[in-house]
Formats: C-alpha cells, sequence, structure tokens
C-alpha cells in the first residue's frame, strides 16, 4: 500500500512501549498492532486524534505517502 | 447473539428429527412398497394416529408405473438417489446452523455450506431430469429390461429446485461480499 504507518517511529521517538499507547487511546493491543504493521485497512479519525494526542504529534507523523517510483527506489 | 445460538439450536433439533423421520418413512416405505405410487405409513391407535405420505417425484410417477410393472422396486430406484441429495443438504444445514450456534455469521465456512446447499439444488434438479433417462438406458444396455420406454419430464418440482438452488447460490455469492465487508470493518481501527 502506498501509506505507511510510522507508528513503531512515533512510539520509539517518545520512548513509549504499544501496551501505554493502547490504553491511553482506548484501542486493543492487537488492533495497534495491526495499524503498527500495516494490515490494516482503515483508520478512524476518532483513532488518529487519540494517537496524536497521546504521541504529542501530527497525522503526518504517523502516515506517510510513498508512490511506487520512492517505492522502487 | 444468544438467541441466534438458541433458534440454531432449536432448528438443529427439528432438522435432525425431519431426517430421522424421512429415513424411517422411507426405509419402510420400500420394504412394504405397494403397487400404487404413494404409500401411507400410519402409527399409533385408530383414535390417534401419525401419517406420512410417501410421494415419489410427480416428473418420475407414470415411469415408477413402468418400473413396477417390471417387476422392480420402484421406491428403491427412485427414492434412494433423492435422498442421498436430501440426507446432502440435511447434513450440511445441521453443519450451518452449528456454525451459527457458535456465532460465526460471517465466515468463509459458512459460505461454503450455503453454497454447497445452493449446488446440490441444482445439482438435484438436472439429476431429477435425467435420471429416469439414463436408468433406463442402464436398464437396456445391461439387458435386464426391454420394454421400458423413453422417458423424459419436466415437472414444477424441478423448477422450483433449480430456482431456489439459484437463490440460495446467489445469496451465499452476497454473503461473501458481506464476509469481505466485515474483513474490513474488522480491520478499521
Amino acid at each position: 500500500m502506498a501509506i505507511i504507518i510510522q507508528l513503531d517511529v512515533m512510539l520509539a521517538k517518545r520512548k513509549m512501549k504499544l501496551m501505554e499507547l493502547a490504553e491511553l487511546v482506548n484501542v486493543t493491543p492487537q488492533n495497534l498492532s495491526v495499524l503498527k504493521s500495516g494490515r490494516a485497512k482503515a483508520i478512524r479519525f476518532s483513532t488518529l486524534d487519540a494517537i496524536c494526542a497521546a504521541l504529542k504529534c501530527n497525522p503526518g507523523d504517523i502516515l506517510l505517502h510513498q508512490t511506487e517510483q520512492q517505492k522502487d527506489e | 447473539m444468544e438467541k441466534i445460538a438458541k433458534v440454531s439450536l432449536l432448528i438443529r433439533l427439528l432438522i435432525v428429527l425431519v431426517a430421522c423421520l424421512n429415513i424411517f418413512v422411507i426405509t419402510v416405505a420400500i420394504i412394504t412398497q405397494s403397487d400404487a405410487n404413494s404409500s401411507e405409513l400410519s402409527v399409533g391407535t385408530s383414535q390417534s394416529h401419525i401419517s406420512q405420505v410417501v410421494n415419489l417425484p410427480k416428473s418420475s410417477e407414470s415411469f415408477s408405473k413402468e418400473l413396477n410393472a417390471e417387476g422392480f422396486n420402484s421406491y428403491a430406484i427412485m427414492l434412494i438417489p433423492e435422498f442421498l441429495f436430501c440426507l446432502f443438504i440435511y447434513w450440511s444445514l445441521i453443519k450451518l446452523f452449528g456454525l451459527y450456534q457458535q456465532g460465526a455469521i460471517f465466515t468463509v465456512i459458512h459460505i461454503n455450506q450455503l453454497r454447497n446447499i445452493g449446488t446440490c439444488l441444482l445439482v438435484w434438479s438436472v439429476f431429477d431430469l435425467l435420471y429416469p433417462i439414463l436408468l433406463m438406458l442402464f436398464l437396456r444396455i445391461s439387458g435386464l429390461s426391454e420394454s421400458l420406454p423413453l422417458f423424459l419430464s419436466i415437472s414444477s418440482d424441478q423448477l422450483l429446485k433449480l430456482l431456489i438452488g439459484l437463490i440460495i447460490f446467489v445469496m451465499s455469492w452476497i454473503m461473501t461480499e458481506g464476509q469481505k465487508l466485515q474483513q474490513e470493518q474488522e480491520l478499521t481501527i
């Protein structure tokens, strides 16, 4: 998929564990793991809002768009 | 969900009961075959009795008369293949409602069961049409009978089976789309 999830990068920057984030955003660790691994098909605005609030970042810090060309490089 | 589980259990028990009754009635009908095309089986006293009428498929009635005239057991010949289809459908329904009982509504196995039932009904309707011809050809080729006439008939039963089979098949297709939607919903965080 062209959208890359950089949740692990942000978690590392904030020195936060997935379980802690799951508790803060009120999402199950399993679902966050699905999001982190890039298997998720969509993300709700409410979830994105909660993640951004917990990690003190912007949606652009978590979601990255990558074109096919960039992917090949 | 609890309601679905309860109703599914009830339906499963009902299907098992109907299947057992069907097996019993057909077995008795085959063993005690009469000259008529339908046999009535009565159980109980003269004041209260349970009766179950065994009818041959409408499309095969005249063919079964011919078989009877030739000295064959038309019930055994005509009902056993029909009953095998029925058994398969009963078995699929029991499995289907078992899945409902476990709470699996939009799963691949459940959709496959539904598709199996639809396919079985479609095959059954075609089988109904071809079985008398194939059977008669077999009897002629094997030399068991030479006077049986060629027989082909289409009845409302066959068309109904075909229609129901098609509807169930389309429903399973729609369910597949539903399953995709559910999967997508599950992957929406």
